[in-house]
């Protein structure tokens, strides 16, 4: 297998083209600052490193090892290690870039500087925004920060993760495990119905008599009637999802007395999971990247910050319209950046392309479902192709559905090799 | 150890590593190499014949050939991009199947 691996990377290298050759002067001497080491933003200094190896490339990120969120539910719904979701940046540094492990605290978009919690500054020609998300700890009222100590988002995978994981495994037999969903936009649209599935999938096995109810800030959400198809197929009526029509808007959550209160209605729980909802992370809007949205608007065209010179945004800051805030769609998006960002070095027009979109979500480990866009970009936003795109079968031969999860589990090792290995 | 290291610098470069600037055309196959390389565990597509790759992926977007998802990516291509896929895939080094 070694060997067989060997070959076909020697295979590989032998086909680079590096774009030495026809470097300008001015790129050579270039800095691109890439901030935020996510899916986007790792995949945008390698890509970038790689097809200009000469360019400066910085990349800072305060965290040593980077949680991978796709895949963490099955942390805490099935027995998936958190170290396999766990990524450090030594593939990253080999690859050529300067990784800085630094807090970014501002942008001079005149100046061009980024000032960082070290309060050394740094110079650059371009700039890219990668930050991810920001919570919003004032939305709902009752759910700060120290409530979610309580009552764990797990929205940014780590230790909210495994304390989540925990607190399920600790759940009284018969008990209530409560998921707040926030409106749309925000990270990861199926993301957490996949994890009310992997909740389901521990409680059918662990605690049968226990209760999984969805308090969904919307009325309808992405693959629901897979998911919800799906759910009764493997979970019988485990899990009841209430979206605003039957009452699910949340009006407060108190972590002390363990009790939500929506407009109609208190809920008694014994596990909270609430995910509030987000913006853009939080230097991009502390740079004024973000507009009223808490969002990044973008030139559809090339990724650039509509607010700020020589600015790029790209992942779930940035507004992708159709295009949804996933690795998937973050790793795209990069590699798409890398070559408008090398282009504009290099004084050259934006280069169009078509990109696409698959987010696999799994209904047991054993058992996923898709969603997959194809997207291109008109004047003002990325539009999904018409005819193209849409969900996994409703009818599928449970085969499929293992198939799917095999697939979704190949597509996390060649992302996450590609990006940190 | 040299194994381990072998591995891992397999595992360095093992990504399609591709640098889609230095040819416009390459743009096309950013959305592929998401879930295709080297180390997927996908049928493999680069450095496959043109001609197999297009007929394949004709095939599967028509629905004669039955595929997960590839049949809802492919009905966004037009005939003419899927033949330039195949094209790029094909110039793609990575094949020793």
């Amino acid at each position: 297998m070694i060997n067989r691996r060997r070959l076909l990377t020697q295979l590989s290298l032998t086909g680079l083209v590096p774009l030495a050759g026809c470097a300008t002067l001015g790129e050579q001497r270039a800095r691109v600052v890439v901030i935020g080491g996510g899916f986007g933003g790792a995949t945008m200094a390698r890509s970038l490193k790689l097809a200009a190896p000469q360019l400066r490339v910085t990349l800072i990120e305060p965290r040593q090892v980077y949680t991978a969120c796709p895949f963490s539910n099955l942390v805490i719904g099935a027995n998936r290690p958190l170290s396999a979701q766990q990524f450090g940046f030594a593939g990253v540094a080999a690859a050529g870039v300067e990784v800085k492990h630094d807090t970014a605290v501002g942008v001079d978009a005149v100046a061009r500087t980024v000032t960082l919690a070290s309060a050394t500054r740094i110079a650059y020609d371009k700039l890219v925004l990668a930050p991810g998300i920001e919570l919003d700890f004032t939305a709902i009222p009752g759910y700060d920060r120290e409530a979610s100590r309580l009552a764990p988002h797990a929205w940014q995978a780590g230790e909210q993760t495994v304390l989540l994981r925990d607190q399920l495994r600790a759940m009284p037999a018969g008990g209530t495990f409560v998921m707040l969903v926030p409106d749309s936009p925000y990270r990861c649209p199926p993301g957490p119905y996949e994890r009310a599935s992997l909740v389901a999938h521990y409680l059918h096995h662990h605690n049968p008599a226990a209760k999984v109810l969805i308090l969904d800030n919307k009325d309808a959400f992405s693959k629901q009637a897979l998911f919800q198809q799906g759910w009764q197929s493997q979970y019988g009526d485990l899990i009841e999802w209430q979206g605003v029509a039957d009452g699910a808007a949340v009006s407060e959550v108190d972590v002390r007395n363990k009790v939500i209160h929506t407009d109609f209605d208190s809920v008694q729980y014994d596990v909270a999971n609430v995910i509030p909802p987000q913006r853009a992370g939080r230097i991009a809007r502390m740079a004024g990247a973000t507009d009223a949205s808490g969002w990044c608007p973008i030139d559809p065209a090339t990724f650039a910050s509509t607010l700020l010179n020589d600015t790029y945004v790209l992942g779930d800051a940035a507004i992708a319209n159709a295009m949804p805030k996933s690795a998937f769609a973050a790793n795209a998006q990069a590699k798409y950046c890398a070559v408008q960002v090398l282009r504009a070095l290099r004084d050259l027009p934006p280069l169009s392309s078509t990109l696409a979109n698959t987010c696999y979500s799994l209904v047991s480990p054993q058992y996923a479902i898709s969603i997959a866009g194809v997207y291109q970009a008109d004047e003002t936003s990325w539009r999904p192709v018409p005819g193209a795109g849409g969900t996994s079968p409703l009818t599928a031969d449970p085969a499929v559905r293992l198939q799917e999860a095999n697939y979704a589990d190949s597509w996390f090792s060649v992302v996450t090799n590609e990006v940190y290995g | 150890m040299k194994r381990l290291r072998s591995m891992m610098w397999v595992s360095a470069v093992a990504f399609a590593n591709i640098t889609y600037a230095d040819d416009g055309d390459k743009l096309l196959i950013v959305p592929c190499t998401g879930c295709h390389s080297p180390v997927a565990t996908l049928p493999p597509v680069f450095g496959r014949p043109a001609a197999e790759l297009q007929a394949t992926m004709q095939a599967m977007k028509s629905g004669a050939q039955p595929s997960t998802l590839m049949m809802r990516l492919l009905r966004g291509y037009t005939d003419e991009d899927i033949t330039r896929l195949a094209r790029i895939l094909a110039s793609m080094p990575g094949a020793a199947q």
